[in-house]
């Protein structure tokens, strides 16, 4: 039993215990990692969306500005076209033009210095190889009029012929490009784009042109001073070619020799230049790889009524920008993860506890009932497959105890049955020699006198043989009781054989304590023994031995017992003798 | 075993940075020289990038070519005369022939590189002719009943207003010289500067407008029934302009025609010249040469053509006096500067 408890696998720290722990730890952080990457993601998911369409939006709102703009440049030109002195300078006589070029010469001045976006502002001859009238300049900080000999002749630009085809209150649009013309100041190799509309006069017919050239870059500048500073501006005309680009080199690529396309570098905007489509939304890698990029481009049209002049303009963010904000989000995601981490940890060991100790408690009472065979204490209150267990346990503990007793109980009753005699339960004769020598052993140690007391039946022959067996066994029985209630309970009755019975006396003090013990068995024979209405007559002859002084052996005290009970017998029976 | 196995990896590693090292040729050309589905069969061919950049004048081509003397750009193409600033300024260098196996495709005539003036110099070779044409006077059959006959058409009040010309310094003042009856064009003295100079503003006075491009060109005379045009890019011009349905005639005026004969030639800044010179072999394919006339209208020089043949004086371009004067005046033509400036 105890060999078998000691092979049961241990349940402790090692094993079940680490197992269940790793397992439900692993499941804790990998759900919360996992929940904490997707939350993650869906943020950015949700920032990205949520800027995209903010960039839609502020494109367009910059779309809008730059219609209103363009529509408010052509309102100036309007404007300029028909206040009267710009008539007069191209009506009025020689004499008195002089007066009206420099009232108009004020206007113009007036209009330049309240847009700081309006490079130079014209009137324009149509007549004359179309000689610039009034001219008024941007140049750096101040506002310079152009005069004399450096007035040029435009005619041959297309900003001054097609406008001079356009009926009153049309606006001409030029392309957008790069300023060339030699004396163009400020706006000398710029990118400008020109409003013109003619001046027409009392016959209806075109006699100059007002022309505004727009400083592009201060335009959007100006257009785009409230967007946030990380968005890139793009624009396009047309055909796509960038004129408005963050990497300047790119920008009136075609006035280099290289054209630079907005649906090179962002295949998504292709469908707004070639079928006019109205918007597109781009997530993509720029040219500085790595750099991921998103940014919507909308088509903005401008010119009253025209529909036919448009721009694409776009704006693009990095996407870190972007995800800046989600660094903290990150971050703070990390830390919830890490703290449900280590929850999780900290209750996969709580419930690998809960689930161990009632099996803990199963061991122990295994081991304690293996060394002690007592039942301890078991969870068989428990609901669960441990209740289960712990209750199985227990009824094959009782199962265990009840066969253990059963067993004792019958090896008892082995061992008794081989000690003594069956039919008076008087140790037999070996069981006796065997107290005899300890009784022995155990008076030479303290010195004690003991007294062995050889008891023979007489006449037991003539009741066997007339009353048969079973009487002499009535007979027999009967005589061991009366022995056994005759002696004191530390002496001890035994049956050597036949009718021989001996009777062991301790703790000795004189020959006349035995003397009476015998006389007491004679007179307790001397009652018949009633077996079936017969009163059976049986005397008893006793001889009596000494330790240590007839004898110091088993041996010797037999035999001179013996010897001493034949001496009672020849004497008459129904008596005794000492050895001595 | 391990070695061999470290070795591989080192290469495998290496590859993709060979891959990356790719070579780029930056070539500067005119409008239907490089167009993009030749240059990519060339990209493919040789496993380079090659950026293509467009000019559409005389003073374009110097302006890039002169800004940084030839580093910006691998092989360009210019005309035998505007070739000559660019031996004189070191930026244009010799070339290899023997490197050119496609040259043995072209006529007779453009072989003899001796032959054709401004193409050798001190024994080198600088240049191999790739197209060419003349520059002679389009004209609307409409508006124009009797075909022009001299270069002085571009200064009739008949058609004021109706007329386009180039927007390039060196040819107007050459042709300005022409109508002028100027002895050569290409050498205007300091005394008669002033004099072509205003001719040319009475030039612009005269005009509709200036155009840049051919395809520029074909649109102004479209749109606005220009009667008159200066063909610059000649032939190429020619061919736009019948795509687009015009109803034009096109003829040499009796002072003679420029002629001009554009030739690749290689820059001092040319990083790999063995690609360069293989472009230049590569563009004297007949597919390649080829395409320039069947797309563009121009002569190559692998074929006879019809324009150069019994047609009355062709004057090839030769350098001018002094290019950068004619720029200079040019600029202020162009931007409207008045007569009384001149």
């Amino acid at each position: 039993m105890r060999d078998i408890v000691h092979k049961l696998p241990r349940i402790g720290n090692f094993g079940i215990g680490i197992k269940l722990t790793i397992v439900l730890a692993a499941f804790g952080v990998l759900a919360s990692g996992l929940t904490g990457y997707y939350s993650y993601n869906a943020t950015r998911g949700i920032l990205v969306k949520e800027v995209g369409h903010d960039l839609l939006l502020s494109t367009q709102v910059l779309g809008r500005r730059f219609t209103v703009a363009a529509g408010e440049i052509a309102n100036d030109a309007l404007y300029m076209a028909r206040v009267p002195g710009a008539r007069s300078v191209l009506t009025a006589p020689a004499a008195l033009q002089s007066r009206f070029k420099n009232e108009l010469a004020e206007q113009f001045r007036t209009m330049l210095s309240v847009h700081p976006e309006y490079f130079q502002v014209r009137l324009i001859s149509a007549s004359r190889n179309g000689i610039e009238l009034v001219r008024v300049d941007r140049d750096g900080t101040h506002l310079q009029r152009v005069e004399g000999l450096d007035l040029q002749e435009k005619a041959h630009y297309p900003y001054v012929f097609e406008s001079l085809k356009l009926a009153e209150g049309q606006v001409h649009y030029s392309r957008i490009f790069i300023n060339h013309e030699a004396g163009a100041h400020a706006g000398l190799n710029k990118p400008t784009l020109q409003v013109a509309t003619p001046v027409v006069g009392t016959g209806g017919k075109a006699l100059g042109v007002i022309v505004i050239n727009v400083d592009l870059d201060r335009l959007f500048e100006l257009l785009k001073k409230d967007l946030s500073s990380d968005f890139l501006l793009y624009l396009t005309n047309q055909q796509g070619d960038f004129l408005i680009h963050p990497d300047h080199a790119k920008a009136f690529g075609f006035e280099q020799g290289r054209r630079f396309l907005v649906q090179d570098e962002f295949k998504a905007v292709t469908p707004m230049v070639e079928t006019g489509a109205d918007s597109a939304m781009i997530r993509t890698h720029a040219d500085s790889p790595g750099r991921e990029v998103i940014g919507s481009f909308v088509h903005i049209p401008f010119g009253k009524a025209s529909g036919r002049m448009f721009v694409i303009l776009g704006l693009t963010v990095p996407l870190e920008k972007v995800l800046e904000g989600t660094e903290t989000v990150g971050q703070n995601t990390a830390q919830i993860v890490i703290g449900f981490s280590l929850l999780a940890i900290l209750l996969s060991i709580l419930v690998a506890r809960a689930f161990l100790s009632p099996l803990a408690q199963l061991v122990a009472a295994v081991r304690r009932f293996s060394e002690t065979h007592e039942l301890g204490s078991l969870p068989t209150r428990r609901n669960d497959e441990l209740g289960l267990l712990a209750r199985s346990f227990s009824q094959m503990q009782e199962h265990i105890l009840a066969h253990l007793d059963e067993i004792n109980q019958h090896r008892n009753a082995m061992e008794h049955k081989a000690t003594h005699d069956d039919l008076t339960g008087a140790p037999n004769r070996a069981m006796f020699l065997d107290l005899l020598q300890l009784a022995i052993a155990g008076a030479r140690r303290s010195g004690d006198q003991l007294a062995l007391l050889f008891v023979d039946l007489d006449h037991f022959k003539q009741v066997n043989d007339t009353y048969g067996h079973a009487a002499g066994d009535a007979a027999l029985v009967e005589v061991a009781a009366r022995l056994r209630q005759t002696v004191r309970e530390n002496d001890i009755v035994g049956r050597l054989s036949g009718d021989e019975f001996v009777v062991l006396i301790q703790r000795v003090e004189n020959d006349g304590q035995v003397g009476i013990v015998a006389q007491k068995i004679i007179d307790a024979m001397q009652v018949p023994v009633d077996y079936q209405g017969h009163a059976l007559g049986i005397g008893v002859s006793i001889g009596i031995s000494l330790f240590p002084r007839d004898g110091e052996s088993v041996e010797e005290l037999l035999v001179n017992a013996d010897a001493a009970m034949y001496h009672s017998k020849r004497n008459g029976r129904n008596m005794f003798n000492f050895y001595s | 075993m391990r070695l061999p196995g470290l070795l591989l990896q080192v290469m495998l590693l290496l590859v993709p940075g060979t891959a990356l090292a790719v070579d780029t040729l930056r070539v500067l050309a005119w409008p239907g020289y490089a167009d993009a589905d030749l240059v990519k069969v060339f990209e493919q061919r040789y496993d380079a990038r090659v950026e293509v950049t467009l000019v559409s004048t005389d003073d374009e081509l110097w302006a890039r070519l002169s800004r940084r003397n030839g580093e910006d750009f691998d092989v360009f193409a210019a005309n035998t005369a505007e070739l000559q600033r660019y031996i004189d300024g070191g930026i244009s260098v010799p070339l290899s022939p023997a490197n050119l196996p496609n040259t043995a495709r072209q006529l007779p005539r453009f072989r003899d590189l001796r032959a054709i003036p401004g193409l050798v110099r001190n024994g080198a070779v600088y240049a191999i002719p790739y197209t060419y044409s003349e520059m002679g006077l389009i004209y609307d059959r409409k508006q124009v009943r009797t075909p022009p006959e001299s270069i002085t058409a571009l200064w009739d009040p008949r058609y004021k207003g109706r007329v386009l010309a180039f927007q390039g310094s060196t040819h107007n003042f050459s042709i300005a010289a022409q109508a002028l009856g100027l002895n050569n064009p290409f050498r205007i003295t300091a005394a008669d500067f002033r004099r072509v100079a205003r001719h040319l503003v009475a030039l612009r006075r005269n005009l509709l407008s200036f155009y840049t491009t051919p395809e520029e060109a074909t649109e102004l005379f479209r749109q606005n029934r220009a009667a008159l045009m200066y063909a610059n890019f000649g032939s190429q011009q020619l061919a736009q302009l019948r795509q687009a349905g015009a109803d034009i005639g096109y003829v040499i005026p009796r002072e003679g025609a420029l002629a001009w004969l554009d030739c690749w030639s290689l820059t001092r800044g040319a990083k790999n010249r063995k690609l360069a010179e293989a472009w230049i072999n590569y563009t004297l394919e007949p597919g390649v040469s080829g395409a320039l006339t069947k797309r563009q209208g121009l002569s190559n020089t692998l074929e006879a053509s019809h324009l150069l043949q019994d047609r009355a004086r062709i004057i090839w371009l030769e350098r001018v006096e002094d290019a950068v004067r004619r720029t200079t005046l040019w600029d202020r033509v162009v931007s409207g500067d008045v007569m009384e400036r001149f």
